[in-house]
């Protein structure tokens, strides 16, 4: 699949108007900025360059940025399908917190442990792609919905 | 709530310390503050929001770490030094509601270490959308440095 693909995939139509104002708006994905490189049916590999409004007073990265980046990770670690991206809702994270970095770029890598019909464990690592020093690990527990793929049509 | 308490809020939260971090991302007002109990607020802007219009998950556990640190440790002078360990977080709920409120409670607090609980809601309905535990690490107050944190 290629870059583009992946990128029109996660974050949807990349600018919507809302009703409150006449302007472009960003959602949450794009505040994080982070960058699609490998999705695969049971793993993913996100990269984020950490940017000051991702860093909290003490100048490592916040931790709910951390966080953030599990729930994400976690999800793209299982929601892929041959059609395009299966609808997912959060249901636990356990994030434990191994170091701070001042690092300007971190890697989050989701593995799928299990899925069944209809729940999805991931494990995700966050660390830096330099010196390979894990910045925090996580465990995330996400409902997997009921996908609803539109058949493409077919032409007669 | 009495004149001076909101004017230390004001002043704690208005620093330039955190201009441009992902404190004023998140924008949150802090309404009530005492030992061992925080009430915040956060007004839901479009950019809190996923695809679809449903608060992220990242910003309820963001705010969770936030209001976990708060409620635990109280200090005349603001926010102390610390490390965030752990979170566990279960989302019960999730909504599109404009206003989300945040109660933080300290369950245990050692010299090094501190134990919360925090719960979020919806602030009209007061549905339960999310809780959480957290664990954090104490520095003290004179740290400089953040653990693995380089010198500028």
């Amino acid at each position: 699949m290629t870059q583009l693909a992946i990128h029109a995939m996660c974050f949807g139509t990349m600018t919507k108007t809302t009703k409150y104002r006449d302007k472009v708006i960003v959602n949450y994905n794009q505040i994080l900025g982070y960058e699609v490189l490998e999705w695969m049916d049971g793993t993913s590999l996100l990269a984020t360059p950490i940017q000051k409004k991702h860093r909290n007073r003490g100048r490592s990265i916040h931790g709910g940025v951390i966080a953030s980046l599990v729930a994400v990770a976690g999800k793209m670690a299982g929601n892929w399908t041959s059609n395009g991206e299966r609808k997912t809702k959060t249901i636990n994270l356990n994030i434990n917190f191994i170091s701070g970095t001042s690092a300007d770029l971190v890697h989050v890598r989701g593995i799928r442990a299990h899925a069944t019909k209809g729940t999805l464990f991931s494990n995700v690592e966050i660390f830096v792609p330099d010196t390979g020093i894990v910045i925090a690990s996580g465990q995330g527990v996400f409902k997997l919905l009921r996908s609803e793929i539109t058949p493409t049509p077919t032409h007669p | 709530m009495r004149k001076e308490t909101r004017r230390m809020l004001n002043s704690i939260y208005e620093r330039d310390d955190i201009k441009g971090t992902f404190h004023e991302v998140l924008d949150y007002n802090v309404v009530e503050w005492r030992d061992g109990h925080v009430l915040m607020q956060l007004e839901v802007k479009p950019e809190h929001r996923d695809q679809e219009d449903f608060i992220h998950d990242g910003i309820l556990s963001s705010l969770i770490d936030i209001a976990g640190f708060l409620g635990g440790d109280w200090s005349p002078n603001g926010p102390g030094r610390s490390v965030t360990i752990n979170l566990n977080i279960s989302f019960i709920n999730d909504s599109k509601a404009e206003t989300i409120i945040a109660i933080g409670k300290r369950t245990q607090k050692t010299n090094k270490m501190q134990f919360t609980k925090v719960d979020i809601l919806e602030e009209d309905t007061k549905k339960l959308l999310a809780t959480g535990q957290c664990t954090y690490k104490i520095l003290s107050p004179d740290t400089k440095d953040s653990p693995g944190v380089s010198r500028q």
